[in-house]
């Protein structure tokens, strides 16, 4: 009877409820920009791994980093052994072996996590990872890992259970960004990257004026100053489009610290033609021949990304056309103000020489930064 | 699995934020990085679950070590054990004829994890293979009354009086009964119960007393529910509902600093910390910030997971420690769904009382004249409130 008793309080109790979270671990994978290897971490409950290894060595209720740091190698093992990585492309998935590195320990918001940090050897570069998931299913049912695979800024998560043990997730395609988010993509890749703008401007700025007897001139007439604007415009949109394209494509590939020294030097030779004009008439021309270069500084955005067919096309027309807008912006925004401005002493005299000298300055300096391979924010 | 991919999108950018710190290697190996709960409890049970791992056929051992995983999930309030159970539990629940035992203990596995349907289902096959299953009935109770279903609720404590005895029978009804309508005269005859000089196991007489405690708190009674708690909680201490219902009583005084006293240490239990995030809010003390902060990230990470059994605890904390009245009642409806006792109708009538919402506070009135539901505590904050 008192056994019956004790159990029965027991049982109407349990109504209570949880008062803690349910069993996660926290398993991120990620995809180097190059290279076939992966990087992988692992943090698991030291609860956990008490239930289902043992972790208390000596029986004291309490778990030391000692205790954890000789079980490293068995741990490793047991972690390993509960999780099969395979990286899937076209072709059928080709496993990549775990290879055990580093145990750290990091706090979550309920406890302690051993971390795990391995390497996966995979055979080939693939466009998205399965993940054949095990762990500490078969004591705890109500287990979960809650995976998360990044590559090149991008992150692709799911929750992996009992019932649902394998995902297989993408390294950022376009499948899941969508269009908008490439169009997005391009309109911030324009606003952030300074030295895009800055070069725009140094060949939008002598729009709405005249080098006439050694000194820039306000331009009489407004539908002069649109036609040189929409002249210098579409000659660098051509041109960046066209490279955006060749570089994406992998058919045309310039290291990436060439590439951004040559903006550099696009920004400070289109500020050195405000304070000596060489190309007056002909800035199109210059637009067209920098703008190549600049394609391929949008195209490294792209490659990074390891997209392939569909999906590499839309990101394609999607950012390209992201670019289009932000530029459009720039120039709609630029040009009415200058123009309004254009006699004004200020503009001639202040804005124009001094504003191109400080670009100049700064082009230099991105020159140097650049080429140095010293990273710029 | 499109759907866990899907879901896995949305908390995909809430992982980032999961850690707290980037992690580290300690430097000392004598730095203690985590607490086994109830290590000497789980370490008894070390020959059962190797008796287990040994003979998977051996279904006396499989049942004691459920047994043993379900009262230690109880005591730490660590859902972990309950899984272990049911790990235990699940390849004889999956056999053709499980004995009516595994059901059982399946069920309270269920319960705990709030899914009271499926729990009852598990009751039914029980009790239809042994209708004298004791534990059945009151397991069976305990879900009814805790789904407001009383009438049902009553017919399966009435069952205990011929499989369990009187003072687990009475105890049972005058549960239920006091919810209602008869709230005075429940406390009456549990007290008298509780005088009788029965032999009387100290978990059936923490039942009882914190049974007592929570009726005279409803009845007004706030003394005489302070000395039925300390009683409940000598007979069980270290309880984590009792602490949690002694907690609430000093908060409803007021007596934070009290509450604190009372509840430091337990910060690993999330009911617990949510009263230490109220008092210490209230005194607007630095450790009530790092309270809640904890707190509110524990919830955000069992939501993620998909665990949704935290939604009384977590309208309270929206209500009393962020003060955010309509979150507060949009989760406080949630939890309307799917359980009524005294704590989540409290939370729900505060909650759209903060709000102003007519039409919920309609609804719990409406709930409250058909079931004859009592709590004095709720009606003197309401005349409070119209003075």
């Amino acid at each position: 009877m008192m056994r019956i008793v004790l159990c029965l309080v027991l049982l109407a109790w349990s109504v209570v409820g949880n008062a803690h979270k349910q069993s996660d671990s926290y398993l991120a994978i990620t995809q180097p920009v190059e290279g076939t290897t992966l990087d992988v971490q692992w943090d698991i409950a030291l609860r956990d791994l008490e239930h289902a290894i043992g972790m208390d060595a000596n029986a004291d209720a309490v778990i030391t980093w000692g205790e954890l740091r000789q079980r490293a190698d068995p741990l490793a093992a047991y972690a390993a052994s509960h999780l099969q990585l395979a990286i899937a492309g076209e072709r059928e998935p080709r496993k990549c072996p775990l290879h055990f590195k580093q145990l750290l320990v990091d706090e979550h918001v309920d406890g302690k996590y051993a971390v795990l940090r391995f390497t996966a050897d995979c055979p080939v570069r693939g466009a998205s990872v399965s993940v054949h998931y095990s762990l500490l299913f078969d004591i705890d049912p109500n287990h979960r890992g809650l995976v998360d695979v990044r590559s090149a800024g991008k992150s692709h998560a799911a929750v992996l259970a009992k019932d649902a043990g394998v995902a297989t997730l993408a390294f950022g395609s376009a499948g899941s960004h969508g269009f908008g988010s490439f169009v997005t993509e391009g309109i911030w890749h324009i606003w952030q990257g300074y030295d895009h703008v800055l070069f725009l401007l140094t060949l939008l700025l002598p729009a709405v004026v005249l080098y006439r007897d050694n000194q820039w001139q306000p331009r009489e007439s407004l539908r002069e100053s649109l036609i040189d604007v929409v002249k210098v415009v579409t000659a660098f949109t051509l041109a960046h489009s066209l490279t955006l394209t060749l570089g994406t494509l992998g058919w045309v590939y310039l290291p990436t610290r060439i590439v951004e020294s040559a903006i550099a030097m696009t920004v400070l030779l289109g500020a050195l033609n405000i304070l000596f004009p060489v190309v007056r008439e002909r800035r199109w021309l210059v637009a067209f021949c920098f703008g190549l270069v600049h394609g391929l500084g949008f195209a490294s955005v792209l490659v990074d990304l390891g997209l392939a067919g569909w999906d590499l096309a839309l990101a394609l027309v999607g950012f390209n056309g992201g670019v289009e807008i932000g530029q459009l912006a720039i120039v709609l925004v630029m040009i009415p103000m200058m123009y309004a401005s254009r006699r004004t002493h200020a503009y001639r005299r202040f804005l124009l020489p001094i504003g191109a000298a400080m670009v100049a300055c700064l082009a230099v300096y991105w020159i140097f930064m650049r080429w140095n391979d010293v990273l710029v924010a | 699995m499109p759907r866990l991919i899907f879901r896995g999108i949305v908390v995909g950018s809430m992982l980032a934020t999961a850690a707290f710190a980037e992690p580290v290697v300690p430097t000392h190996d004598s730095m203690i990085l985590e607490r086994v709960p109830a290590a000497q409890e789980t370490r008894q049970l070390q020959p059962l679950r190797e008796q287990v791992a040994r003979h998977p056929d051996d279904l006396s051992s499989a049942l004691r070590l459920a047994e043993g995983y379900l009262r230690i999930g109880r005591e730490t309030a660590d859902p972990r054990f309950t899984s272990y159970a049911q790990a235990t539990l699940d390849p004889w629940l999956q056999r053709g004829n499980p004995s009516p035992d595994a059901l059982v203990l399946g069920a309270t596995v269920l319960q705990s994890s709030h899914r009271f349907e499926e729990s009852l289902q598990l009751l039914g096959r029980a009790l239809a293979a042994d209708p004298r299953n004791a534990q059945a009935w009151l397991t069976k109770a305990t879900i009814l009354q805790v789904q407001g279903k009383f009438a049902d609720a009553r017919g399966a404590c009435a069952n205990l009086l011929r499989t369990a005895g009187q003072a687990i029978a009475m105890s049972c009804i005058a549960g239920v009964n006091s919810l209602n309508g008869r709230l005075e005269q429940s406390y009456r005859s549990l007290f008298q119960l509780s005088a009788t000089p029965n032999a009387m196991s100290d978990e059936l007489r923490g039942w009882i007393q914190g049974q007592l405690g929570e009726m005279a708190v409803r009845l007004g009674d706030l003394r005489g529910a302070e000395n039925h708690l300390q009683a409940a909680l000598q007979a069980t201490p270290g309880d984590v509902y009792l602490k949690s219902a002694y907690a609430d009583l000093l908060l409803a005084q007021d007596r934070n600093r009290e509450a604190i006293a009372l509840l430091a240490g337990n910060e690993p239990q999330d009911v617990l910390l949510l009263r230490l995030a109220i008092a210490g809010t209230r005194l607007k003390q630095p450790a009530g910030a790092l309270w809640a902060d904890a707190l509110e990230a524990r919830f955000n990470a069992a939501q993620r997971s998909g665990d949704t059994s935290h939604l009384r605890e977590y309208a309270r904390f929206l209500l009393d420690v962020r003060g955010d009245a309509a979150k507060a009642l949009e989760i406080a409806k949630r939890n309307w769904q799917v359980q009524r006792e005294p704590a989540d109708v409290g939370v729900y009538v505060n909650a759209a009382r903060a709000s102003k919402s007519p039409d919920a506070d309609a609804e719990v009135a409406a709930w409250i004249r058909e079931t004859g539901f009592e709590d004095r505590s709720l009606s003197q904050k309401q005349a409070k409130a119209a003075s």
